[in-house]
């Protein structure tokens, strides 16, 4: 069971009805396989990090790839778990790269979050850990923020007298913060605790890819506070399924087997479309590798593609 | 599990002890203030021949500070008798041979430690990176000398560091990862101020890995004491507040364990349907000992 031998050009797989494989080789492309996909779906959910683009530069063939789509009708929707940026930020570098694309068409865990956090009106007053993307789509939903990027350095005597948290804030976000600390931390931990605040957060990477490097995501800043307060977060980022619930909303499409979720990562993309009930396509343009797909044996994608750039094949076989 | 009501209970204590091994937080003091009948109790052990050691799972002082730190507030003490969780990590490292440079979240007791068995490490002025962006953290660079992480309680805790840590870490063949302890909150009169096993837990979390930790309930200051010491663990008793840290050490370490209601956990804690860490004794307050003295004139 699950895939017993990948290589670079050409991908295998057990035809058990939970996978189906495409073939792609350097001379000759499974027109028809690749073709079916297309006609099969009407909305196309994309994951930006490692899909899209990858360090700023986007991936070979992802824009005309999107492009592509685009002109065959298909509707491109960009899912990501980064909360640190806007929407309308996002479209920018989006369109800088070469393809269009309005801010309806973008969602962010911070916009997901502050939509389902609105639909809690008795939620006046919400605490923030985040960056510009957080603050910024709360507000957009009317929601009251506090807190805020600059706050105190350190923990002294006067910062621990203040850790007696107003009860007015009824709710703490936890998104990727730079400038968390152990002072911001102790503040949401005694508000959880001491005034019963409710505790979300936008997604809980563990680690996020920046230049060569991976550093701390937000799954770590969460994680110091579930540990300390005893309390799970409710998260709304992918692996869960809300945001498919966001999409039902404002695209009004009930047929979820028109939707098709491509990702590079296994634990969050692929299992978000498990989650969601929706079937998914990998990548191998970012964090999962050849012999991370042969060990896997529970998170099992529909599809494999070498790279989003594949569907660019397409359109120079006219 | 006896509860320790009469002087015949407490004296059946002295009889089967030779060494007491002491809690701090929760069983000599609390907050700033001293337990009623803590110093006077100490006096009666040491007066009765017994041997004292003090254990600390707080990182955040030396040694030396800790003997300060008893000493002013009335307890006689030698800086031999007190261990805590900082000068735990440095004596591991020191008793592997570790040669390198360490990279250090924690506060001054931990750095101390390790400069005192010189050992190299640096972090103590990374509470300056505050404010440090995502771009800064992705761009930075470490030293290529550091061989470990050790992480502690840390009030100056913030997301640079974790990013070095994490660097170090994810590309330093070989890095040694060690913890002083995995306590998830430090007890301090209303406010709830998270402990070093949440530091511990954030850097764990990002980077997929366990560290060794030195601190209770892991049973290492044992090793010290029957070695160095040459404690009889047959007849030391562990005298704690907290089950989860304090009398598991104790029970795993195959010593008595006596808890005292003075700090962390409560009797409901204790009898608990699903409470699986049972002490040898209960008693109200480390002072309930003092009644074996009736029994000895």
């Amino acid at each position: 069971r699950g895939i017993k031998q990948i290589n670079f050009l050409v991908y295998f797989g057990n035809s058990s009805s939970a996978f189906v494989y495409l073939f792609i080789s350097r001379n000759k492309m499974e027109k028809t396989n690749l073709g079916k996909l297309v006609e099969n779906y009407d909305y196309f959910m994309v994951d930006l990090d490692g899909v899209v683009w990858e360090i700023g530069s986007p991936l070979p063939g992802a824009i005309e790839a999107l492009n592509f789509l685009k002109s065959k009708g298909k509707q491109i929707i960009f899912l990501t778990n980064n909360s640190f940026r806007t929407r309308e930020d996002i479209k920018k570098t989006i369109e800088k790269m070469g393809f269009s694309v309005e801010v309806s068409h973008i969602f962010t865990s911070s916009y997901l979050a502050a939509k389902n956090i609105s639909k809690n009106p008795e939620l006046k007053e919400v605490y923030v850990v985040g960056g510009p993307g957080l603050f910024g789509e709360l507000e957009l939903q009317g929601i009251k923020t506090s807190g805020s990027e600059d706050g105190p350095k350190f923990m002294g005597e006067d910062e621990f007298h203040t850790l007696s948290p107003d009860p007015n804030l009824q709710a703490v976000v936890v998104g990727l913060d730079p400038s968390f600390n152990y002072y911001k931390l102790s503040f949401v931990t005694n508000m959880i605790v001491r005034n019963n605040a409710k505790f979300f957060s936008t997604n809980q990477d563990t680690a996020i890819r920046a230049g060569s490097y991976l550093i701390p995501g937000a799954g770590a800043l969460v994680a110091t506070i579930e540990k300390a307060s005893g309390k799970k977060a409710i998260n709304f980022g992918k692996p869960e399924p809300y945001f498919i619930q966001l999409f039902q909303e404002e695209f009004k499409e009930k047929d979820l087997k028109k939707v098709l979720v491509i990702g590079d990562n296994l634990k969050t993309d692929i299992l978000f479309a498990h989650n969601a009930k929706v079937d998914s396509c990998i990548v191998m343009t970012g964090v999962t590798t050849e012999n991370m797909l042969k060990e896997e044996k529970e998170i099992i994608p529909k599809y494999i593609m070498e790279k989003l750039g594949t569907f660019q094949q397409l359109n120079l076989l006219k | 599990m006896k509860d320790l009501v009469t002087a015949g209970d407490a004296s059946e204590v002295l009889r089967d002890i030779d060494t007491f091994i002491f809690d701090m937080d929760g069983v000599l003091w609390r907050g700033s203030g001293v337990i009623e009948g803590s110093r006077e109790t100490l006096d009666f052990l040491r007066k009765s021949g017994k041997r004292c050691f003090f254990l600390s799972n707080n990182a955040t002082k030396s040694r030396l500070q800790y003997s300060k730190k008893l000493a002013d507030a009335g307890f006689q003490v030698a800086e031999e008798e007190v261990t805590c969780s900082a000068s735990l990590a440095a004596d591991y490292l020191s008793s592997i041979g570790f040669k390198r440079k360490v990279y250090v979240i924690g506060e001054e007791g931990i750095h101390l430690e390790l400069a005192q068995r010189g050992i190299t490490s640096i972090g103590l002025d990374h509470k300056n990176e505050y404010g440090a962006t995502m771009g800064d953290v992705a761009k930075l660079k470490i030293d290529p000398e550091i061989g470990a992480v050790v992480i502690g309680f840390d009030t100056y805790l913030n997301y640079y560091k974790v990013g070095y840590a994490k660097r170090c870490l994810d590309t330093i063949p070989g890095c040694l990862f060690i913890a002083t302890n995995r306590d998830f909150t430090f007890p301090m009169d209303d406010q709830i101020l998270p402990g070093g096993g949440v530091m511990v837990g954030c850097v764990v979390t990002c980077c997929a890995r366990e560290p060794y930790i030195v601190g209770k309930p892991n049973t290492y200051a044992l090793d010290a004491l029957r070695d160095i010491h040459n404690v009889d663990l047959t007849r030391a008793c562990m005298v704690g507040d907290r089950l989860d840290t304090d009398i598991l050490f104790g029970i795993e370490g195959g010593v008595k364990t006596l808890l005292v209601l003075t700090g962390v956990s409560s009797r409901e804690e204790v009898e608990a349907k699903d409470n699986t860490i049972h002490p040898n004794y209960i008693a109200p307050a480390l002072s309930t000992l003092l009644m074996a003295q009736t029994r000895e004139e």
